[in-house]
């Protein structure tokens, strides 16, 4: 899957010669010449931002923090001049996909902007799961949801019977029920995907 | 031979008692009235000879001397028959003078006491000026000085208790067995030389005596003087400052050692910078070529040219390479993680600055939340942080040339984080971000360019931030804002 990648760097030379190697790639890139001009420009693509850490202005850091607060469906591989321990530990902190430092291979970048894309989408997919449990958690009973909160709690059958003061055979057949409308195989999937959803149980 | 002596006939002893200029009187036991005494006493006392007569002496005692003749002296005289004495005694103008008086007791065959005969004289100038000596000699005793008298002959003639702590009982050796002999020269160069012609040398000349390895004593005065013979006397006074010649020399290593990691930490600095702006156009290049041999219209077009592009690709990585390499080397020391206490290493960094900053007119103050606040992360380069913060601030205060420099450092724990906040009174920064003053400093001298990259550099490796604060008044605020606690290597 191609996706778009978006250059924020402020040294013009550096973007042009990296677009240009990227299309000799048979991959498109938008330039951006600083963290200001991302945030306004950005077209809400998902795809790839290769940031540079040291910039005038807004620094890559700061936006990277800024991406990571935002519902962007954006990976991001930092590219700098160079390199040191904390500020890797910073960027990898704030959720960036990897670090590569000036002048590099062009088939290591392009392989990590590979991987930066398949986490990406693996992420998209991970997120599009969570929005259609959301989904199907609503269509579950008040009763139903009481008692799904209390499966994914860890209780055994006969302690949700005990708790709600109703039989077992009762509490089995809205688990069933409960499995069918989540669209989950067993106990251990039903409390996988809800518990990606915590939050939003209501 | 044998030798035959006269007695003196009565005459002549009448004429020797009438001239003598010593008193000679006689006096009854008991209340020790004048029987006979001599003109000598109107010098004395001021009173005339017949004006004493009959009069007892002991009245005109000294109150608080009267005592100790009647209860010690009289039963002296009478039971051995001679005593010397210094005592006051009333002059007619209602003073009193000390005068030294010989008694002697005279008895008859049985041994009966008879009277007592006394010979005086005025001691008053002698004792007053044995009082003198004595005051002063209580003051030399108690100053924390060290005290020396030099005679002609440079021999210790006096000392004082404080030197006597140090070298012992040195009365009667000569200097040159107290000093080395390459400090004599010093001293003996001071104790010559006279600009002023006030016979006194003043300031500091430090000087480790002979066999005393620990002990270092700061001669501060040579004072040169004459006594009655018109020989020279020297007073020299000087200070013990063997602990604080230890300490200014552990803040110099400190300091020195400071310096050379400051100047390490520069290289390795200038070394980020170069291998940054070196990396950029390498990147540039190595991507243009590399991208040459995948556009397929230019690189099938020319073998040779494919080869060479590829070359240029592969040497601006290998630049790549070499500039890695090369920064590795120059990092010098690599991070060390330790937990430490940063309002402890604040101070620590502030002694260093004491002597510059008093110099300057400079107040450096610390304002600490509490005490200890602890920081995971390299102390050393935490150190330089603060040294280059306070540096610059130094800077800037010069600058403006003012008289009542200021800085302020103060620490506090924020929630999860440590902020750190430098102030000063000195030219400020403006309205300028930090990048902003970086990319300025750059173009001028760079001292600061440097210490302030480091200062970044540092935080950053530590995972904090670094801002400039608008200064309430004029003057700069930079604040740091460090997580706080362990941070695990």
């Amino acid at each position: 899957m191609s996706t778009q990648i978006y250059i924020v760097d402020d040294n013009v030379a550096f973007c042009t010669s990296l677009k240009w190697l990227l299309s000799a790639n048979n991959r498109q890139s938008t330039v951006f010449n600083s963290a200001e001009d991302f945030l306004q420009n950005y077209d809400g693509k998902k795809g790839c931002v290769l940031l540079d850490v040291r910039m005038e202005g807004m620094d890559g850091i700061s936006l990277l923090s800024e991406l990571k607060n935002s519902d962007f469906a954006l990976e991001t591989i930092i590219i700098t001049g160079h390199a040191n321990v904390g500020m890797a530990v910073n960027a990898m902190k704030l959720g960036a996909f990897d670090f590569i430092e000036k002048p590099f291979d062009d088939e290591i970048l392009l392989n990590l902007i590979n991987s930066a894309e398949i986490s990406l989408t693996q992420k998209l997919k991970n997120i599009q799961n969570k929005q259609q449990t959301i989904l199907l958690w609503q269509t579950l009973t008040k009763r139903e949801k009481d008692i799904a909160k209390q499966a994914i709690n860890g209780k055994s059958t006969k302690e949700i019977a005990d708790f709600f003061d109703i039989s077992v055979k009762t509490v089995e057949i809205h688990r069933s029920r409960i499995l069918k409308k989540i669209e989950a195989r067993n106990i251990a999937e039903l409390v996988s995907k809800l518990s990606a959803i915590i939050a939003n149980l209501d | 031979m044998q030798q035959t002596y006269n007695h003196i006939n009565d005459d002549d002893a009448q004429f020797v008692i009438e001239n003598s200029s010593d008193v000679i009187s006689v006096h009854r036991p008991g209340d020790w009235a004048y029987l006979t005494v001599n003109k000598a006493i109107f010098h004395l006392l001021g009173f005339m000879p017949e004006e004493l007569l009959g009069k007892a002496a002991l009245d005109y005692f000294h109150p608080d001397d009267a005592k100790s003749i009647r209860d010690k002296i009289m039963p002296i005289v009478y039971d051995k028959g001679v005593y010397t004495k210094q005592y006051r005694i009333k002059h007619k103008d209602g003073g009193y003078r000390w005068i030294e008086s010989t008694h002697r007791s005279v008895r008859d065959e049985k041994g009966n006491l008879l009277k007592i005969i006394s010979v005086s004289r005025d001691v008053s100038a002698r004792i007053e000026l044995e009082n003198e000596y004595r005051n002063l000699a209580s003051v030399v005793q108690k100053t924390s000085d060290l005290v020396l008298f030099l005679n002609q002959d440079l021999q210790v003639t006096y000392n004082n208790i404080i030197v006597r702590n140090i070298f012992g009982e040195i009365i009667g050796d000569s200097i040159n067995d107290i000093f080395p002999s390459e400090e004599i020269q010093k001293i003996l160069t001071l104790m010559t030389q006279d600009d002023s012609g006030t016979n006194k040398w003043s300031g500091s000349l430090r000087v480790a005596p002979e066999n005393r390895n620990e002990k270092i004593i700061e001669i501060r005065e040579i004072i040169e003087r004459h006594n009655s013979k018109n020989q020279s006397e020297f007073i020299l006074l000087a200070r013990d400052v063997s602990k604080i010649v230890v300490a200014e020399k552990a803040i110099e290593d400190e300091k020195r050692k400071v310096n050379s990691l400051s100047r390490k930490m520069a290289i390795a600095e200038t070394a980020t910078i170069l291998a940054h702006e070196l990396n950029q156009p390498l990147a540039t290049i190595a991507n243009y070529s590399n991208g040459l041999l995948k556009h397929e219209k230019y690189s099938q077009q020319d073998a040779q040219l494919t080869e060479i592009m590829g070359t240029i690709a592969d040497q601006s990585n290998l630049a790549g390479e070499i500039i890695k390499r090369l920064r590795t080397t120059l990092r010098g020391r690599p991070y060390q993680i330790v937990n430490f206490n940063l309002c402890q290493l604040c101070e620590q960094v502030v002694l260093l600055f004491d002597d510059d900053a008093k110099a300057k007119k400079i107040k450096i103050c610390c304002e600490f939340e509490n005490s200890s606040i602890y920081l995971g992360g390299d102390n050393i380069q935490m150190q330089q942080v603060l040294i280059n913060l306070i540096s610059n601030s130094i800077a800037a205060i010069e600058k403006k040339s003012i008289d009542n420099g200021f800085i302020k450092i103060s620490i506090a724990n924020i929630g999860d984080r440590i902020k750190l906040i430098i102030s000063d009174n000195g030219v400020g920064f403006g309205n300028k971000t930090i990048s902003e003053l970086i990319a300025l400093n750059q173009n001028q001298d760079g001292e600061m360019g440097i210490g302030l990259r480091i200062v970044i550099s540092v935080v950053e490796a530590h995972q904090g931030r670094i801002s400039i604060l608008k200064p309430i008044n004029d003057g700069a605020e930079v604040e740091i804002l460090l997580p706080a606690g362990y941070i695990k290597p």
